[in-house]
């Protein structure tokens, strides 16, 4: 590789690096308190009152 | 003007590097399906269309990290050279497992609403303003059209087509690829899993890619930064670079001048010849490689340049630039003005060290 693009190897990794760990933090803490999956298997009476979707989650929302 | 296309030139190393990734495949699904049915039983059990899913995601989302991780690894090492040799090849298997993974996600998912399943895919969920329910997919879907595009212009032919420069800048999107994938595992699986360990591992392996690259480039710094300058009395510049007994017969080495930009100095037939150290091909670091059959020869894909003149042998027609060099009281002294490539420069003779 020329300098310049040595450079820029460095440069990107140093600005996408953090920026990628940061996305991946956030995403982490945005997880959701407990998973509807769970909520539902462990009552699935709930799902018939309309309090969790009968889905799930991981099934993708194809109406 | 046109580009002419040629096959990919198999060989037994190819072969073999190509098995080896087959195998590997093979054999890391062949181990997530059983051992995801050992232990994800009764009530916990895992369909087989979800399992196989999560086989070759955790699959191509590993290959990629192997992919990326070669690059700092060979330059930290240069055991892992041979594994940097046909690293396309494995760019191109991560592209084709990350689309059965895609194909089978799509299909099991969006596949039987009377929606197209595309479009499903890009319908279904728009809460984009919501990290939690973030269509995570959409991030998959364009990471996958990126590795699409660098595994179809992986050959060759769009090398020469694009040219160097374009192509390696084309080719750098691996690292947004990388980028979304992350946000896709990260907002799409991880979110729904309890367990911290593969939360951990995507972490782990994040951090170890980020911080081999950045390892790499600090310590090529250094060795940029080493680089010595000196101006003789004639008023030319010339840079000390090496002593003559540093280098071995038919090997090559790296130097880096005053500006910054690396040459590459090799010993043969008695003389000392200075060439560019980046490779017209794909920039590989051509003082790490060594003579064979009388030229330079790059270690990263064997492409071969006379040293005397930076021209590859007939009938090939690729150039590199060229360096002054001469030698003083068993010094290495380059002129580090580049030539225009292919510039013919007489090797300066070893035996002349009284200059």
């Amino acid at each position: 590789m020329t300098r310049a693009q040595r450079r820029l190897h460095v440069h990107l990794w140093l600005v996408l690096g953090p920026l990628i760990l940061i996305g991946f933090f956030a995403a982490l803490g945005a997880r959701p308190r407990a998973s509807l999956w769970d909520a539902f298997r462990s009552d699935p009476g709930a799902a018939e009152a309309g309090d969790v979707p009968f889905h799930k989650p991981e099934e993708g929302g194809n109406p | 003007m046109s580009v002419g296309y040629v096959a990919i030139q198999w060989n037994r190393h190819k072969r073999v590097y190509d098995a080896c990734i087959a195998g590997g495949v093979v054999l890391y699904l062949s181990v997530f399906m059983l051992a995801g049915k050992a232990f994800y039983r009764g009530a916990h059990a895992i369909s087989d269309p979800i399992l196989a899913m999560r086989a070759l995601a955790t699959c191509a989302f590993l290959m990629l990290h192997v992919v990326l991780c070669l690059g700092p690894l060979a330059r930290l090492d240069r055991r892992f050279l041979p594994w940097l040799y046909n690293r396309r090849h494995l760019g191109v298997a991560t592209f084709l497992v990350g689309f059965a993974h895609a194909f089978l996600a799509i299909g099991f998912y969006h596949g039987f609403g009377v929606i197209p399943p595309l479009v499903s895919l890009l319908s279904s969920n728009t809460n984009y303003t919501s990290l939690a329910s973030f269509p995570f997919e959409i991030l998959g879907a364009l990471a996958l059209g990126i590795l699409f595009l660098m595994a179809a212009t992986s050959h060759d032919f769009w090398l020469r087509n694009l040219g160097a420069r374009a192509w390696k800048r084309l080719h750098m999107l691996v690292y947004v690829a990388y980028g979304l994938l992350v946000m896709h595992v990260a907002l799409g699986i991880l979110q729904a899993q309890r367990s911290w360990w593969p939360a951990a591992l995507v972490g782990i392996g994040v951090a170890t890619v980020v911080g081999l690259h950045l390892v790499a480039g600090m310590r090529e710094r250094r060795h940029d930064e080493a680089g010595t300058r000196r101006v003789t009395p004639d008023g030319e510049n010339w840079v000390a670079v090496a002593c003559v007994d540093d280098l071995a017969e038919a090997r090559g080495c790296t130097v880096t001048v005053g500006g910054g930009e690396r040459i590459a100095l090799f010993r043969h037939d008695g003389g000392i010849s200075a060439t560019t150290n980046v490779c017209a091909h794909q920039g590989g670091p051509l003082g790490e490689g060594k003579i064979i059959d009388g030229c330079v020869t790059c270690p990263w894909h064997g492409w071969q340049y006379r040293p005397r003149d930076g021209q590859s042998p007939p009938p090939f027609t690729e150039r590199i630039e060229t360096y002054r060099v001469r030698v003083l009281d068993g010094r290495i002294e380059v002129d580090p003005r580049p030539l225009p490539p292919g510039t013919p420069v007489e090797p300066a003779r070893i035996a002349d060290r009284a200059g």
